[in-house]
């Protein structure tokens, strides 16, 4: 693939809040348009810088090209990938490299956690939970055990997982990241195991008194496994594309 | 040779246009770009990256549908998206066509000039 084409590409999707799948066809898209016609003015008799030059001339500007295309992307997949990167504070391009500071991990936790808290804030006041009987206190406490316990998870998995991606990310063969995966997928898996367990300790969680403590056994190695199976497929993810974000653009 | 049309000029019609290019066939951006040369007798100064803002904008709206074209050894490069004009692409065609042909013979008849 052509760097200069890659380049005057990524000036246009780098910035819009959109989905990773979705940028990536816009990068394959745009890119195959250049390359169609870099590949025209070189059968007309151009020299390859030439015909490059030609290309970029009449593409147009990235700036206009990229809020014309942004006005096209959905307003949820705007808003989410806006949140995503709000959650870390970093935009889109540097979201897994350098990894994730442990600062920047408890701030993903906190939002997840103020998030998860507004929305369930609503869930029990819509169904008068919570309200005017003894069993409604245990209920608000159960409330702000989950949110925390919620926040203190997220901000964990986050950091685990941008190590774990890192470096599947960096090893030529998935198999020579696997050791490193399966230790950041206990460590998070532990930390998950003893939160849930700490949860059904706690008075808050008698809320729940129908579900058995003992259930919180299964909540570690699930978690190890869904944050193993998230780390892959966030993995496979991010090296598609890696050309794409680990270009340098000028700032404009 | 008159003046070129630029893309500033064609606002509010490139739409259009694209759908009635891709009535002549299922294809990717590039090829209509080279469609709308064509039928444009070289006169059409598009930016050529603004054919995917429309495309994704006509998409959006239901009025084409796109997939990745099918995997072709004997090509070299980068894949393609092909897009291809829905039912209800045809019928914002037809209804486009009319509303330019309204338009044409509205201002056509101001900007002809008084008649005696």
């Amino acid at each position: 693939m052509n760097k200069v084409l890659m380049i005057q590409v990524e000036r246009v999707v780098r910035e819009i809040p959109a989905s990773h799948s979705r940028k990536m066809r816009m990068r394959e898209e745009l890119y195959a348009l250049l390359s169609d016609r870099v590949d025209e003015w070189v059968a007309r008799g151009l020299s390859l810088p030439a015909a490059i030059q030609q290309a970029l001339a009449t593409f147009g500007e990235p700036r206009e090209l990229r809020s014309e295309i942004e006005a096209t992307v959905p307003g949820l997949e705007r808003f989410s990938a806006t949140l995503d990167q709000f959650l870390i504070g970093r935009a889109a391009p540097a979201m897994w490299a350098p990894p994730i500071s442990v600062r920047e991990a408890l701030r993903a936790g906190f939002v997840l956690g103020l998030i998860l808290l507004i929305l369930l804030f609503f869930l029990v006041a819509v169904l008068g939970w919570g309200f005017g009987n003894w069993k409604g206190l245990v209920i608000w406490k159960a409330y702000f055990a989950l949110a925390g316990v919620f926040a203190w998870n997220a901000a964990v998995m986050t950091w685990c997982g941008s190590r774990a991606v890192q470096r599947l990310v960096s090893v030529s063969h998935w198999q020579n990241g696997l050791p490193d995966l399966m230790a950041w997928a206990v460590s998070a898996g532990v930390c998950f195991g003893l939160s849930v367990g700490l949860l059904y300790l706690s008075s808050g969680w008698h809320a729940f008194a129908n579900v058995g403590w003992y259930n919180s056994l299964w909540a570690g190695p699930t978690g190890a496994t869904v944050f193993a199976a998230v780390c892959g497929l966030v993995t496979i993810e991010v090296k598609q594309r890696l050309p794409w974000i680990s270009l340098e653009l000028e700032t404009e | 040779m008159p003046d070129p049309i630029q893309g500033n000029q064609l606002r509010g019609h490139l739409e259009t246009m694209v759908l009635a290019v891709l009535e002549r066939g299922e294809t990717h951006g590039f090829e209509i770009l080279k469609r709308l040369e064509e039928q444009g007798c070289g006169l059409l100064r598009l930016k050529e990256g603004t054919v995917y803002p429309v495309l994704y904008r006509l998409e959006k709206l239901g009025l084409v549908t796109a997939r990745w074209e099918a995997e072709d050894s004997s090509r070299r490069g980068p894949r393609r998206r092909n897009y291809k004009l829905t039912s209800k692409g045809k019928r914002q065609l037809a209804a486009g066509r009319e509303s330019w042909a309204r338009f044409v013979s509205v201002v056509g008849a101001v900007m002809g000039g008084a008649t005696a």
